[in-house]
């Protein structure tokens, strides 16, 4: 009777996760694709015949160029998160293990925080009037305010402040795994600090790291609001390049055509799905590693 | 050993602490070139503490170590000529066995030729030869192990640290093992300084044993001394089994006295270390497989021997032991050889026996 239950309540469960999975993000994705094949229509936006067309926006020299400032801006924003977030989380694993969690807590109340807020208050350091602005000028350093908001360095820094966590936590969560004996062992055969980094943190590390990178790098690409908020109307980001397909009234720069937004969306989940497929497949040779370890 | 002039490894007066935790206390400790010497001890005794102040992963409290006659007590790990064979193995899991044992030599610079030369002899010497391309967690626990104490002794340390390194191994593999690093000790002709919690480990390969308690040591001496004369209860309680029995002295000879020993007189040697007065309480201890059974009819009370009933035995194969209890009450553990041509051997729980031991075995402690 008990068991009876107990099933019951578990399928229950399951048939919603089932359901909101099926209806939240399969059924999406599942639309997102059927436009990337249908014909751009005036009123209703999309309309049949079903065609291949659309994916010949892809070829267009000028979305390559902004693909390529993107994936520049994101690779920027990754390195920036990596050298910033290993040597935090490196310092954090290190601390007592009752100190970790003030620290990790430290980096996790501000992502409480909803991230469009945050970075409008980074308008507010960055603008002509604002903070950085105010003191150089009171300090006589600069005469007039310099430029930082609206600039690419304004969206780069929003994007690394906005993605530091997701680089933190993944790469803490290796080092914080690494036997303590390893680094022993190997001070005991004559390797110093350096060696020992070198030879067996970052090795040891390395799926944290790419894991990290993959988290920061993939958001980076279509945090639009990032770019909308510090690059002012400056498109930097592929997520940009999607949205002004579906929303073209904000910038009126062109007209809707969702169809072709769809593709390029469909285009940037399929290569994001290749990129993590590579990286779950080394990821978890890795981590079997580890286990068996 | 002791007769050598300088020791390879001094530690003075060394003490550590933890905290407000005093884990050594003041311990003075020679290690002679070429020796096997194994630190025993329950667990917490400090034991573990000691090898990893000579290994340098921990600084003293207070006190001085002296390798060479040089101060190394503030040397950093991979500036002191010695190496580490850890509990866990710790190999290096995104390395090979080569990689594994080469990782020394290769921090020293030296040349390529020079390095494989010497890691394909190490691994010759531990078997594993054949298992330089595999990665760490293909292999079993026991090839691990050679795979570290290959790793370590690579580097020709001029000290072999050795932290419990077969007590994650099973019985038969920890038997074979312990015979292989003694044989390998002999043939590098480095010293060895070995951790155990197992006596019966210490015994087997150890030149010298240092019994440690409480951060103290309690005695060090050949594995014999250690077993055959221990120098107070702890020692005599923690290497084997042993009866201790109370005494109070009755009256002294030249070379013997007389002692009420469990209610039975005996006369007993006098011992070395200390002197015995009449009327002074005294301890005799005595291991089982010194202890004589006599099967007998029934409990005599005129008897001038210990007497006593079997309470429980357990049969070993090779041995059995038996649980004595005494007149007195005092249970009393005997070991006995078996001997197929001597039906008497056949004890069942509920038989009488005399009890007594070969003469001049026991070992007589003052009662502290």
């Amino acid at each position: 009777m008990h068991k009876a239950k107990d099933n019951f309540c578990r399928s229950i469960i399951l048939y919603f996760i089932f359901i909101w999975f099926s209806l939240m993000i399969v059924m999406p994705n599942m639309l997102v694709v059927l436009a990337s094949f249908l014909t751009k229509d005036e009123t209703w936006y999309l309309r049949l015949p079903l065609n291949l067309d659309n994916y010949r926006a892809l070829f267009d020299t000028n979305l390559w160029m902004l693909i390529a400032k993107s994936i520049g801006l994101a690779l920027c924003t990754g390195l920036a998160c990596l050298l910033i977030g290993y040597p935090f989380a490196y310092l954090i694993a290190k601390l007592p293990k009752e100190r970790h969690s003030i620290f990790l807590m430290l980096i996790m109340i501000p992502f409480w925080t909803n991230s469009l807020v945050r970075n409008y208050a980074l308008v507010s350091v960055f603008s002509d009037t604002g903070l950085i602005n105010q003191w150089l000028l009171n300090l006589g350093l600069i005469k007039t305010p310099i430029h930082i908001l609206h600039t690419n360095f304004a969206v780069f820094f929003g994007m690394t402040y906005t993605l530091l966590p997701f680089m933190i936590l993944p790469i803490y969560a290796v080092l914080e795994k690494i036997d303590r004996s390893l680094v022993e062992a190997a001070r005991d055969l004559g390797a110093n600090s350096f060696d020992v980094f070198k030879k067996i943190i970052i090795p040891l590390s390395f799926s944290g790291i790419v894991a990290g990178f993959i988290m920061v790098f993939l958001p980076a690409l279509t945090l639009f609001y990032v770019s909308d908020i510090l690059g002012g109307s400056k498109v930097l980001v592929l997520g940009s390049v999607i949205r002004n397909y579906f929303l073209p009234d904000q910038l009126g720069a062109l007209n809707a055509n969702w169809p072709v937004g769809a593709a390029i969306s469909v285009s940037l989940t399929l290569s994001m799905l290749v990129l993590l497929t590579i990286y779950f497949k080394s990821g978890n040779t890795v981590e079997e590693e580890q286990q068996l370890w | 050993m002791e007769t050598q002039a300088h020791p390879l490894l001094e530690l003075k007066s060394i003490t550590k602490f933890f905290g407000s935790n005093k884990v050594i206390d003041d311990l003075d400790l020679s290690v002679y070139d070429g020796e096997f010497l194994t630190l025993l001890g329950p667990s917490g005794c400090g034991k573990t503490t000691l090898l990893r102040l000579i290994g340098g992963f921990e600084r003293p409290t207070g006190g001085r170590i002296y390798m060479d006659g040089t101060d190394i007590t503030y040397t950093a790990p991979h500036r002191r000529p010695v190496n580490t064979v850890f509990q866990q193995y710790s190999l290096f899991p995104h390395m090979n066995v080569f990689e594994n044992v080469a990782f020394g030599l290769k921090m020293k610079n030296l040349s390529k030729d020079k390095i494989e030369e010497a890691v394909n002899s190490s691994l010759k010497k531990v078997k594993m030869e054949h298992f330089a391309d595999r990665m760490p967690m293909e292999l079993s626990c026991g090839q691990q192990q050679r795979v570290s104490i290959a790793r370590a002794f690579v580097n020709n340390p001029k000290i072999l640290l050795l932290d419990e390194p077969l007590s994650a191994l099973d019985y038969k593999l920890r038997c074979e093992m312990q015979l292989e690093l003694k044989e390998l000790q002999r043939d590098l002709g480095i010293t060895f300084v070995f951790v155990t919690h197992d006596q019966e480990e210490a015994l087997c390969m150890s030149d010298r044993v240092v019994v440690l308690n409480e951060g103290m040591i309690e005695q060090i001496g050949s594995p014999i001394q250690i077993y055959e004369e221990p120098k107070n209860l702890f020692v005599a309680n923690f290497v084997g089994e042993i009866n201790v029995f109370d005494g109070i002295v009755a009256s002294t000879t030249e070379k013997y006295f007389t002692a009420l020993v469990a209610g039975m007189s005996c006369k007993l040697k006098k011992p070395t270390t200390f002197d015995v007065e009449k009327g002074s309480k005294i301890k005799v201890l005595l291991r089982p497989e010194d202890m004589v059974i006599e099967k007998i009819k029934k409990l005599d009370e005129e008897s001038s021997k210990l007497q006593g009933v079997i309470s429980h035995l357990v049969y070993k194969g090779r041995t059995i032991d038996l649980w004595i209890r005494m007149s007195g009450g005092i249970m009393v553990m005997a070991t006995q050889f078996f001997n197929e041509d001597d039906p008497d051997i056949i004890y069942s729980v509920g038989d009488f026996v005399d009890v007594s031991w070969i003469d001049d075995w026991e070992v007589v402690l003052p009662d502290a």
